[in-house]
């Protein structure tokens, strides 16, 4: 844990690099400034080690000197790997500046950091089963950046579950898919919409809880999506990424079941995507390529399809990526044992 | 509107315009087409009586009399059809009444007529000319409900909907036109109320309840509403193309009524609206980090693409390589880790201070539980909760394995169920083979194909029952005697079931009988008192 990143610039020069001791998967940007001398912005990293024992830690990242270091007072241990990681969105009035942040895997657990970064505190473990000590297994959640006291959670044993986080309580559990459910997102208060390895995409309205609507199925039927990601900026559309697949499927909510685009430039499966947190027409992802690709997508397409706008070679496949939204100019992906910061 | 005079029937529609019967109209022609089934009514609340129910609009969609050819034509036939049916009602009510009636021009609509011809909806229908099914849709529009009675009247009154399977056999005062269904064909009537009144459904098939099929007749009455009231609205191009909608840009969406087709639209109109505020809302602070993202400038970490990087078979040849490896760490953590979080839970060894009641009880109740996974067939469910669930299945299932082996246990060569087996043939072995002339349900078995090999052996009585819900299945084999079929039938009905589909043969005196049968009432005999009393009726050979 203390081998802490030098402050080594990696291959281009202006990719921030930390290397860390265990292989890496998720990854959260805060959107808080720390208010202490470092002020740089905090990442969040989680390990992936499959094994109960796991770590989370937390990093300061300096865009200026263009620097990233561990602060290792915040580093903590998590059981089993997060299978996500997630700041709290700025619209949550917190009194301090300390951040809070968001972690799931065997449970959805909410740890604080406290303003002066030295200490980081469990707040909750958020358990939505009534009846046993255990809850089935989360695949990933997303924090409503509208509504910043809900947060949506997903599982494997196909509901996805709605949390009050301010009172830790269960809003509602709805049974979502046939198949385990591999991704959430939040489009607005209400609405969210959730990918599952029944290969459909379904938007559900908390107003409406008997019904949902899918907005797409995979081709091949029963081909898994894995992960689902709205457009905050534009919530027409919606981007999803397949099994195997070299493709980000761009998805319209107002046609249903016809992809707008699928871009298919990748040469390898994708495995993260990202839409720009300033611009609604751009997407960021990353695959088993080892590159990064940002796309612009255009009004009209052209008969070959759409090509990206510009390329990042990593150093192995990429298996996170996250566009900062407090930071846009910076994208961080991780890869093997590594997180890198791109800028864009 | 012109109003007739005519006894007992009004002819106004409940008060409602003009363009929205033509509107009903075409809703239930497109709603009947859609599903092909042969008609639809729409009883209205009557003006003269509250709560009764009266012939309102209709659609026929069913076969005519030198048509037979099978014709996928516009709906206008199908309405213009309905329409002299009506016209040739209303005259036979005027030529009973005696009272003139001016009906020519009640019916016709600016936008149904101008494109059919004038000529063929004044010529008015010889009766003879009508099928069976027109007549038991024109005898329909003479009928009147009271709340409460018959079909429409308890479907109105409940407000649900009402399938009535089999209508031909319906008691009289469930659905008062069974007997004229029974000579139409008519097998399956839904009722469901609609706007104040009840619309109604028939088809000359037997089809079982379908919620899928409701909620789609459903859609269609409402469907064709969107597209006229948006006409005059705002530019909606809202298209039907069977379930799909597209929405162009306005977010104005008109809702009201829940319906699950409404959930999308409701759904997409939030966020539309949504994203209008917050787009207005962050306008302003999008132009100050207007950064293009375009211009890849030096400070970028990436590089510009260039067209034909790699040609797209390399593509494909390399993702097929990949392709058992790829998205490893995605995959892991979609599947792989949960996996062992449930594992881990099952034998947890690593938990410090949460169950040190009993550790080594609970060693021991973990291996069993092990155990018993390894005899039972399960589905990668390491949980102790869903290997107790199909524990439970596997027994069930195997007991009813057991009973079925004993009620054949008599015969030495019983017959498997796959009925493929011919190794056993010797001479005193009849092959029988059914052709495609049954239709397919009265199959017994899981046989798909229309024609099926059973292999019977000769003087091998037989009995088997089956009972799947409400639903009763036997099969008799034994040898004949005079009316035997006859007391069959007779003890089924003393244990209050109606057989609904009956098969027989006999051969050489010996009597293959498959029936199905349906409990009449709420009351089920078991399947050992159907055997018992079944054995009794053959002559107790076993």
């Amino acid at each position: 844990m203390d081998n802490s990143a030098p402050d080594s610039l990696s291959r281009s020069e202006t990719a921030v690099t930390y290397d860390s001791p265990y292989p890496l998967y998720a990854m959260a940007f805060s959107s808080l400034r720390a208010a202490n001398t470092s002020s740089g912005h905090r990442i969040a990293v989680g390990s992936f080690l499959e094994d109960y024992n796991n770590r989370i830690d937390i990093l300061s990242f300096d865009s200026d000197s263009m620097t990233v270091k561990p602060l290792p007072n915040l580093s903590f241990e998590h059981p089993y790997p997060p299978t996500k990681l997630m700041f709290s969105p700025p619209s949550l009035r917190r009194p301090s500046s300390g951040d809070l942040l968001a972690s799931s895997g065997d449970f959805l657990r909410l740890w604080e950091i406290n303003e002066d970064s030295s200490t980081v505190e469990p707040i909750s473990v958020l358990n939505n089963s009534k009846t046993s000590e255990f809850c089935a297994p989360l695949t990933s959640f997303d924090w409503n950046d509208v509504e910043p006291k809900r947060l949506g959670t997903c599982s494997i044993d196909t509901t996805c579950t709605i949390w009050d986080i301010e009172k830790c309580v269960v809003e509602t559990q709805l049974i979502a898919h046939d198949k385990e459910v591999h991704d959430i997102a939040w489009g607005e208060a209400r609405v969210f919409a959730s990918v599952s390895a029944d290969g459909s995409v379904r938007i559900f309205d908390l107003r409406d809880k008997e019904h949902s609507t899918i907005i797409y199925e995979s081709p091949q039927p029963d081909t898994p999506l894995l992960r689902l990601a709205w457009n905050k900026q534009d919530l027409r559309y919606m981007a999803t990424i397949l099994m195997d697949s070299n493709k980000v499927v761009i998805l319209d909510i107002r046609s249903p079941t016809m992809p707008v685009a699928e871009l298919e430039r990748h040469q390898a499966s994708v495995n993260a995507i990202a839409w720009a947190p300033q611009s609604c027409k751009h997407i960021c992802s990353g695959g088993d390529d080892t590159q990064a690709l940002i796309w612009e997508l255009p009004t009209v397409a052209g008969p070959n399809g759409i090509d990206p706008m510009s390329v990042y070679s990593a150093g192995s496949e990429i298996n996170q990526l996250q566009w900062s939204s407090s930071q846009p100019d910076w994208i961080g992906i991780a890869f093997a044992n590594k997180m890198q910061l791109l800028r864009v | 509107m012109s109003l007739t005079m005519a006894d007992g029937g009004v002819e106004a529609v409940g008060g409602r315009s003009k363009r929205q019967n033509s509107l009903l109209r075409k809703q239930l022609a497109l709603a009947v087409r859609s599903v092909q089934w042969n008609y639809a009514i729409f009883w209205s609340s009557s003006l003269t009586q509250p709560g009764v129910l009266e012939w309102g609009e209709g659609c026929y969609n069913g076969d005519m009399k030198k048509r037979k050819k099978s014709y996928e034509s516009h709906y206008k036939h199908g309405l213009q059809r309905s329409k002299q049916l009506r016209k040739l009602y209303l005259s036979m009510l005027e030529g009973d009444s005696g009272t003139t009636v001016s009906t020519t021009h009640v019916e016709h609509n600016d936008d149904d007529v101008h494109s059919c011809g004038d000529s063929t909806t004044n010529m008015m229908l010889p009766p003879d000319d009508l099928s069976d099914e027109e007549w038991y849709y024109l005898v329909s529009m003479s009928y009147v409900f009271s709340p409460s009675q018959c079909l429409p009247g308890r479907a109105s009154a409940t407000g649900e909907t009402i399938w009535l399977c089999n209508a031909q056999y319906a008691e009289n005062k469930l659905f008062s036109r069974s007997l004229l269904a029974r000579s139409a064909s008519i097998q399956t009537v839904v009722c469901f109320p609609h706007l104040g009144g009840v619309i109604e459904l028939g088809v000359t098939e037997l089809i079982s309840e379908d919620h899928s099929l409701l909620q789609h007749i459903k859609s269609c009455l409402l469907e064709i509403s969107f597209l006229q009231k948006n006409d005059d609205e705002k530019k909606m191009g809202i298209m039907i193309s069977g379930a799909n909608l597209m929405l162009e840009e306005k977010h104005q969406i008109p809702l009201g009524i829940s319906d699950e087709d409404l959930h999308y639209k409701r759904t997409v109109s939030t966020v539309l609206n949504y994203s209008v505020d917050r787009s207005s809302r962050s306008d302003k602070m999008i132009h100050h980090r207007q950064r293009n993202l375009a211009s890849s400038d030096p400070g970028s970490s990436f590089l510009r693409w260039k067209q034909c990087e790699q040609p797209n078979s390399d593509v494909v040849q390399k993702q097929s390589d990949l392709q058992p490896q790829s998205q490893n760490v995605l995959r892991k953590m979609l599947y792989n880790v949960p996996l062992m979080m449930r594992t881990k839970r099952m034998f947890p060894t690593q938990r410090s201070g949460m169950n040190q009641d009993d550790p080594s009880d609970r060693r021991k109740e973990n291996e069993k539980f092990s155990v018993l996974r390894t005899m039972v067939p399960t589905v990668n469910e390491v949980d102790k909760e869903s290997i107790l669930n199909n524990t439970i299945k596997y027994l069930q299932e195997l007991e009813a394995r057991v009973e079925e082996l004993e009620s054949c246990m008599g015969s030495v060569n019983f017959v498997e169920r796959q009925r493929k087996t011919t190794e056993n043939l010797n001479d005193s072995v009849l092959i029988e083979e059914t052709s495609g002339n049954y239709d397919d349900s009265t199959k017994i078995d899981e046989n798909s194909g229309e024609t099926e090999q059973v292999t019977v052996f000769r003087d091998k009585t037989h009995l088997r029952v089956k009972l799947k819900e409400t639903e009763v299945v036997i099969e008799v084999r034994c040898s004949y005697r005079d009316y035997i079929v006859a007391d069959i039938m007779e003890t089924l009905s003393n244990l209050h079931m109606d057989a609904f589909s009956v098969r027989s043969h006999t051969l050489n005196k010996f009597l293959t009988l498959n029936l199905k049968a349906k409990f009449r009432g709420a009351a089920v005999a078991s399947v050992g008192m159907i055997k018992r009393e079944l054995r009794r009726v053959i002559g107790d050979l076993f």
